[in-house]
C-alpha cells in the first residue's frame, strides 16, 4: 500500500535545516550590503558606565581586565576599541591584564585601531601587562603585591622600569576595575572576588549571552555600570560620537532578530495546524 | 604589495570558509580545518604559558635573579642577616616584641630577601610531579600538585560565593515593598513606567523569595507552597527568556562580525574566489559519489 | 600517604585563601603573595598537562594508523609550528610571540578567523533550532518564548521604530522582572558553592582524587 504523501505543511514543518541557514545568510547578508542606518538608543546602564569613566579623577590609575578571545571577537572588539578611545580621551593611566590567553594580542588589536588617534605614550600612560594563568587566584594576587604578579608587561619589560606603574602596589592604588568578560574567568568572578573585598568600583562590558546574569550586580550597585551585547557597544559608540562596527552591525542584528522571531512564529504555527490536522483526521 | 598580509588574508578567508562548508555538509576539507585550529591553539596555549608564567614568574627569578644575587655579594649579607635571628635570645628578656627587629623582618620579607626565590624550587617540583599522570605506576603523585589547585579554588570559590554573590544579593532584596516616592509619582504622572516602577520592588521580593521556595524540594509542593512555587517557575520562565534572547543576540552579532570580514575590500574577491572553488569542489564529489552508487548497484 | 597528603594540602590551601581575606599583617602578606605565585605556576603546569595529553592522543592516532589518522597531522603540525617559532626560533627569523613573528601572524590569520568563524555557525544552528525545536507547548513555555521574543524585539533599532519606548520597557525586563530569577540562582547557587567547598577542603568529598 503507497505511503499517503505528506501535506505541505508536514513537508514545511521538517524543512531541510540548510535552506533555513540559507535564509539567514541572506538576512544577514542585505544589510551589510546595503545599510539602513536605524537610530540607537542609549539605555541607562550604558549612560551610567559613560559615566563612571568620566568622573575619574584626573592622573588616576585603572585597572582593565581583557577577558575575551577570538570567538568573542564580535562583540568585545567594539566595546574595547571605545573603552581604550575613552580612556584615552581623559587623563587617566590605563593598566591593562587579561586572565584569557589569547586575551592580550586581542588587547594589541584593539590599541593598533586606537593609537594613531591619541598622543598618548606606551609605558607611560598605558601598558599591556599581558596574560596571566590562575583566574581567582590572579585576582587575589593583584590585592597584595600587582607588580610581584605582573613582573614584566606582555613584551618582557621588567614593570619597574615602567613610569605607568610608578606607585601602584595593589588595589589601595586603583580608582577602579573595568572588565571586559566573555565568560569565565569573568566579571563574576571579579565581582565575587574583587568588588566587595576592596571595595572597588567596577564597570562590566561583557558578551550578550552573560549579560542577564549580570544585571542583579548592576541593580545591587556590585556593578556601576553594565555594557552587555553588540547592542551595548552600539549605544557606548553612540554616545561616545564615535561610530564604529557596532553601530554599522545594527541593522543586520536587527534583521536577524526579526528572522528568528519569525522561525518560531512560523514553526509553531506549523506544529499547532500539523497537530489539529492529524486530530481531525483520527476523529474520522 | 603586502605580501605577508595577501597571504594572511587568502589564508583567513580559506579558513573561514573551510568551516562555514560544515553547514552544507561534513567534509574532508571543514575536518582539516578543525584539527589545523586545534594544533594551533593547543600550540598558542603552551607559549603564551611559557613566555607569560613559566620565564617571569619561575625561571627568571629562580636563575638570574639568584645568580645575580650571588655574583654581586649581596648573598653574604643576606645570610649575614640571618645572624639576626640570635637576637631571639637577646630579645625574649626584653620582651617578644624585639623580636622583630629590622633584620629579621628583613628575612621575613620576600622582596628584599632574595633567598625566597630558591624556594621556587617548590612550585617548579610540584608542577612537574603534575606529568607524573602520564605514567600509570606514578600517577598518585599528580594527587600533591592538582590538591594544590583544587584546595586553591575551594577556598576561593567558598570565600567568593559568600561574599560576593550570597550577602551582597540577599542585601540588595532587603527593600521596602513599594519603592519610597515611586507611588507618589505614579499619582502625579500616570504611565506605563511610573507604574512599573511602583512594581519594581514587589516583583523583585516576590520573585526571589518564590523562586528560592520553588528551589527547595525539602518540601512537597503542594497547597500554599506548590502555589508559591509555581509562581517561581513563572518567574524562571520568564528570565530564561530573556537569557535565550540574550544568547540569539550574541549568536547572531558573531554571524555579522564574520560576514563584515568576507566582505571587506581586502577579501571580497578572495572571498568570491574560494567560494566558487568549493561550490566546485562539492559539485565535483557529488558527481563521484553518485557514479559510485551507480557501479556498486 | 597517597590520600592523607593530598587532602593536607587541599585543606592547607583552602583555609590560607579563605584567612588571606581576614589578615592584613604586612609580614603575612608578603609571605601569602609568594604562596600566590607558586599556585599561579602549579595551575600553569595543569594547563600544560591537558595539552600535552591532546599530543599524546594524536600521536598514539597516527602512530596506529586509525581512521582520521591524516587528520591529526594537521592538528601536531600546527601545535609544533606555534611551538617552534614561538619558543625555539630567534626574532631575526621570525620567531617569538610578538607582532611580527609567523607565531602571531598565524594566530591573526588561522586561529582568529576560526575560532570566530565555529561560534558563529551557532546562529545557523540557534534559527534551525527556533524552527524545528521550539515549540510553545504550555503555559510556562509561552512565558518564555514571549520574554524571548520582547526582548529580541526590543533590543535591536527596529523596536524603537516600533515604539519608542521599546529599549526602556526592555531595560526594565531585564532589570527588575528577570533579575528576581536570575537572583534567586545566584542566592542558591551561592550556598550550594558554599556547602561544596567547604566540603572538599575539609575533605569530605574525594571524587577528585579519581576513584575514591
Amino acid at each position: 500500500m503507497a505511503k499517503p504523501t505528506a501535506r505541505w505543511t508536514e513537508r514545511l514543518e521538517h524543512l531541510d535545516r540548510r535552506i533555513i541557514f540559507l535564509v539567514v545568510a541572506v538576512g544577514i547578508l542585505v544589510p551589510l550590503v546595503a545599510p539602513l542606518g536605524l537610530p540607537v538608543t542609549v539605555t541607562e546602564p550604558v549612560q551610567a558606565f559613560r559615566d563612571q569613566i568620566d568622573g575619574l579623577p584626573p592622573g588616576s590609575a585603572v585597572l582593565v581586565s581583557a577577558d575575551w578571545d577570538p570567538g568573542s571577537r564580535a562583540e568585545l572588539l567594539p566595546a574595547t576599541v571605545a573603552l581604550f578611545h575613552h580612556l584615552f580621551q581623559r587623563d587617566v593611566r590605563v593598566l591593562i591584564i587579561s586572565l584569557w590567553p589569547a586575551g592580550p594580542r586581542m588587547v594589541e588589536q584593539a590599541l593598533a585601531e586606537v593609537r594613531g588617534a591619541h598622543t598618548k605614550t606606551y609605558g607611560k600612560d598605558y601598558v599591556n601587562l599581558g596574560f596571566k594563568e590562575g583566574a581567582e587566584v590572579v585576582m587575589v594576587s593583584l590585592g597584595d603585591n600587582l607588580p610581584a604578579t605582573f613582573p614584566a608587561d606582555y613584551y618582557g619589560t621588567p614593570v619597574s622600569t615602567l613610569p605607568v606603574l610608578r606607585g601602584i602596589k595593589s588595589y589601595k592604588d586603583i580608582a577602579m576595575v573595568i572588565t571586559l568578560s566573555a565568560g569565565y574567568p569573568g566579571t563574576k568572578e571579579w565581582v565575587q572576588q574583587v568588588q566587595d573585598r576592596y571595595n572597588m568600583p567596577m564597570i562590566s562590558a561583557c558578551a550578550g549571552v552573560s549579560a542577564p546574569e549580570y544585571y542583579p550586580y548592576y541593580q545591587a550597585g556590585q556593578l556601576k555600570g553594565l555594557i552587555g551585547g553588540l547592542k551595548a557597544s552600539a549605544e557606548y559608540e553612540t554616545v561616545l560620537e564615535r561610530k564604529g562596527f557596532a553601530v554599522a552591525a545594527m541593522d543586520a542584528q536587527a534583521l536577524g532578530h526579526y528572522i528568528i522571531i519569525g522561525f518560531i512564529i512560523l514553526g509553531n504555527a506549523l506544529y499547532l495546524i500539523n497537530k489539529w490536522t492529524n486530530l481531525g483526521a483520527r476523529k474520522e | 604589495m603586502d605580501w605577508s598580509m595577501t597571504v594572511g588574508n587568502v589564508l583567513a578567508v580559506f579558513l573561514t570558509l573551510a568551516i562555514f562548508s560544515f553547514l552544507y555538509r561534513d567534509n574532508p576539507i571543514y575536518k582539516t580545518a578543525e584539527h589545523f585550529f586545534v594544533g594551533l591553539a593547543a600550540g598558542y596555549f603552551i607559549v603564551i604559558q611559557y613566555h607569560t608564567v613559566f620565564l617571569p614568574n619561575l625561571w627568571q627569578p629562580l636563575t638570574h635573579d639568584v645568580a645575580a644575587l650571588f655574583r654581586s655579594g649581596q648573598a653574604a649579607q643576606q645570610l649575614a642577616g640571618s645572624l639576626a635571628l640570635m637576637q631571639l635570645g637577646a630579645a625574649a628578656q626584653h620582651g617578644l616584641w624585639q623580636a622583630f627587629s629590622p633584620d629579621i623582618k628583613g628575612i621575613l620579607d620576600p622582596v628584599t630577601f632574595h633567598g625566597w626565590r630558591l624556594a621556587l624550587i617548590v612550585p617548579l617540583a610540584m608542577g612537574l610531579l603534575m606529568f607524573t599522570q602520564l605514567m600509570k605506576k606514578y600517577a598518585w603523585l599528580s594527587r600533591w600538585p592538582m590538591a594544590v589547585v583544587i584546595g586553591s579554588f575551594s577556598g576561593l570559590a567558598l570565600l567568593g560565593n559568600a561574599q560576593g554573590d550570597l550577602l551582597p544579593q540577599i542585601k540588595a532584596n532587603l527593600i521596602p515593598f513599594i519603592k519610597p516616592g515611586s507611588w507618589t509619582a505614579f499619582w502625579a504622572d500616570p504611565g506605563l513606567f511610573t507604574f512599573l516602577d511602583v512594581l519594581w520592588n514587589p516583583v523583585l521580593i516576590i520573585g526571589v523569595i518564590s523562586v528560592l521556595i520553588y528551589f527547595f524540594f525539602s518540601v512537597e509542593h503542594k497547597g500554599a507552597i506548590g502555589g508559591v512555587a509555581a509562581v517561581g517557575i513563572g518567574f524562571l520562565m520568564i528570565s530564561f527568556g530573556a537569557a535565550y534572547g540574550n544568547t540569539v543576540m550574541t549568536r547572531i552579532s558573531l554571524l555579522i562580525e564574520r560576514f563584515d570580514f568576507l566582505l571587506k575590500p581586502a577579501t571580497r574577491y578572495i572571498t568570491l574566489v574560494t567560494l566558487l572553488l568549493l561550490l566546485a569542489y562539492f559539485i565535483i564529489t557529488a558527481f563521484k559519489d553518485k557514479h559510485k552508487a551507480r557501479i556498486e548497484r | 600517604m597517597r590520600s592523607e597528603v593530598p587532602m593536607f594540602i587541599t585543606l592547607f590551601f583552602g583555609l590560607f585563601f579563605i584567612i588571606s581575606a581576614f589578615i592584613v599583617h604586612p609580614a603575612y602578606k608578603s609571605a601569602a603573595q609568594e604562596l600566590n605565585n607558586w599556585t599561579l605556576i602549579i595551575i600553569s603546569f595543569a594547563y600544560v598537562l591537558g595539552v600535552i595529553n591532546v599530543a599524546r592522543i594524536h600521536a598514539k592516532k597516527l602512530e596506529e594508523r586509525r581512521p582520521g589518522w591524516a587528520y591529526s597531522v594537521m592538528t601536531l603540525f600546527g601545535m609544533l609550528i606555534m611551538i617552534v617559532f614561538g619558543i625555539f626560533v630567534p626574532a631575526r627569523l621570525y620567531g617569538g610571540y610578538e607582532t611580527g613573528s609567523l607565531f602571531s601572524w598565524l594566530f591573526d590569520n588561522g586561529q582568529v578567523p576560526m575560532q570566530a568563524t565555529m561560534f558563529s555557525l551557532l546562529a545557523f544552528f540557534i534559527a534551525s533550532a527556533a524552527f524545528r525545536a521550539f515549540r510553545v507547548r504550555s503555559v510556562t513555555a509561552s512565558l518564555l518564548a514571549v520574554t524571548a521574543v520582547i526582548v529580541m524585539a526590543g533590543r535591536v533599532s527596529v523596536g524603537e521604530l516600533m515604539w519608542s519606548d521599546f529599549p526602556r520597557f526592555v531595560e526594565w525586563i531585564m532589570g527588575d522582572l528577570q533579575t528576581a530569577g536570575q537572583r534567586a540562582v545566584k542566592i542558591g547557587a551561592a550556598l550550594g558553592a558554599v556547602a561544596t567547598g567547604l566540603k572538599i577542603i575539609l575533605g569530605l568529598e574525594r571524587s577528585y582524587f579519581s576513584g575514591e
